[in-house]
């Protein structure tokens, strides 16, 4: 009996693990129910959590900003009263002056948003992509030891025409820059950057990504951070792709834009 | 103790809204991306608004914040993804790396550090599940169809993978696990 009892248990804690990680079918969404009346205590949502958590860490290194001009649409169409007074209406609401304290502040606030959106688009973003200061991190890196340097070949892509400027990777520290100069500015809605490294110690169907990156310059002079989603053990080679905007899993390699090969210094 | 910007924007404060766009635009767009990389505009706008909605149920004792926020954007683009049931063409990721996220991104938190160091822990094939799933909204199907591991497999990595997770999670609240009220780890 207890046996039966664990696989009821395995299959609800499955279905908790489906229903955060990729929703459920309607049938699985039934079975779920069902399993959940049996085993009192427990909560559909109770894995939500642990994988909001597991793709906020999955994210590390590879965040984007929010586009300015998105960020200024969503903070005009945000709440004016309504949608946080609906909101509350699932919470202990708040005595009849409170709300129309709060209702007010909100209309007042309204006024002063529109004044401040132009300000408020032109303001600088405070979320860049890549860690501060890739400049200063590449002085940092070429004055340590052990840390390996590739100057960056041009291929036939048109966007490397003209391209030069080189890689640098602290397998210590796991940490580099790449540095272009001449790299043909990139439509981030379209088309975006992406590095991948070469490991000698791995199957080489499956470079390690290094992360999404725009060149926003017309000069094509950038330094950008290196963000590796795997430990680099022995990087063979660095490629830089132009995929489809947001980046891709696995590159079809048809645009391999320029690419390193990294030796000591 | 200062309340959180979600209590603020639920409390109707304006300059919240401005600070929770600043703090969690980035991590609401970069999910989006990789969820629904043709659409993500609509998608981080329809998310926001969720946000807004349910902020007034933020409860800094069940979840830390930015946890909550990833929690609202991934259920409003799994319920995107499966109205739109398109399907990217990808291959998977083998492993995610070993990484402190705290230094790229303190305010994301140190539930998802503890998250990033649990990660770090399990089996290259749990790790792998649970980031395709989780970060790229890739479906079991999906993750069976690309790495050729069975679909069963692929479900038990998950299922293990969630729970272990859960474990370092529980554990490092303190031995609280809020979601939980029974087994596991205390």
């Amino acid at each position: 009996m207890s046996r039966v009892i664990s696989l009821r248990e395995e299959r609800l804690d499955e279905l908790l693990a489906a229903r955060a990680l990729v929703g459920l079918t309607p049938a699985e969404e039934s079975e779920l129910t069902e399993l959940l009346r049996e085993f009192a205590g427990r909560r559909a949502d109770e894995l939500d959590r642990v994988v909001a958590a597991v793709a906020i860490a999955g994210l590390r290194g590879s965040l984007e900003p929010l586009p300015a001009h998105l960020a200024g649409r969503i903070e005009a169409a945000s709440p004016a009263g309504a949608a946080v007074d609906r909101a509350r209406g699932d919470v202990a609401k708040p005595p009849r002056t409170g709300r129309v304290i709060a209702f007010a502040g909100w209309l007042a606030a309204a006024a002063c948003l529109a004044l401040a959106i132009g300000a408020w688009v032109l303001r600088p973003r405070p979320l860049p992509a890549v860690a501060k200061g890739p400049v200063e991190l590449r002085d940092e890196l070429l004055a340590s030891k052990g840390v390996l340097r590739g100057e960056w070949s041009a291929t036939a892509d048109p966007a490397s025409r003209g391209a030069s400027g080189d890689i640098v990777w602290d397998p210590a520290s796991q940490r580099g820059t790449m540095r272009f100069r001449g790299l043909a500015k990139n439509d981030p809605h379209a088309v975006q950057y992406q590095l991948w490294i070469f490991d000698k110690t791995r199957d080489q169907r499956y470079p390690i990504d290094g992360g999404v990156f725009d060149v926003d310059r017309d000069t094509g002079d950038v330094v950008v951070a290196i963000h590796a989603q795997l430990v680099v053990n022995d990087p063979g080679l660095f490629a830089v792709t132009a995929e489809k905007a947001g980046g891709v899993v696995v590159s079809s390699r048809e645009r391999i834009v320029v690419t390193a090969t990294p030796k000591p210094i | 103790m200062t309340p959180s910007v979600l209590s603020r924007v639920a409390a109707g404060e304006p300059a919240a809204v401005r600070e929770c766009i600043a703090r969690y635009g980035g991590l609401v767009w970069s999910l989006a991306r990789r969820f629904a990389p043709s659409d993500a505009e609509d998608a981080v706008q329809e998310i926001f608004v969720d946000l807004w909605k349910s902020a007034a149920r933020f409860d800094p004792e069940t979840a830390a914040e930015p946890t909550f926020v990833a929690m609202v954007a991934r259920r409003r683009l799994i319920d995107r993804r499966r109205k739109d049931q398109r399907r990217r063409d990808t291959d998977p990721l083998p492993e995610v790396p070993p990484a402190a996220i705290t230094e790229d991104r303190p305010e994301l938190g140190a539930e998802a550090a503890l998250a990033a160091r649990a990660l770090d822990q399990l089996r290259p094939e749990q790790r792998q599940v649970l980031i395709l799933t989780a970060c790229h909204g890739l479906s079991h199907e999906e993750i069976a169809a690309s790495t050729g591991m069975p679909l069963g497999t692929v479900k038990a990595h998950a299922r293990r993978g969630l729970l272990r997770v859960r474990e370092v999670l529980d554990a490092g609240r303190g031995g609280v696990g809020p979601a939980r009220e029974t087994g596991g780890p205390r």
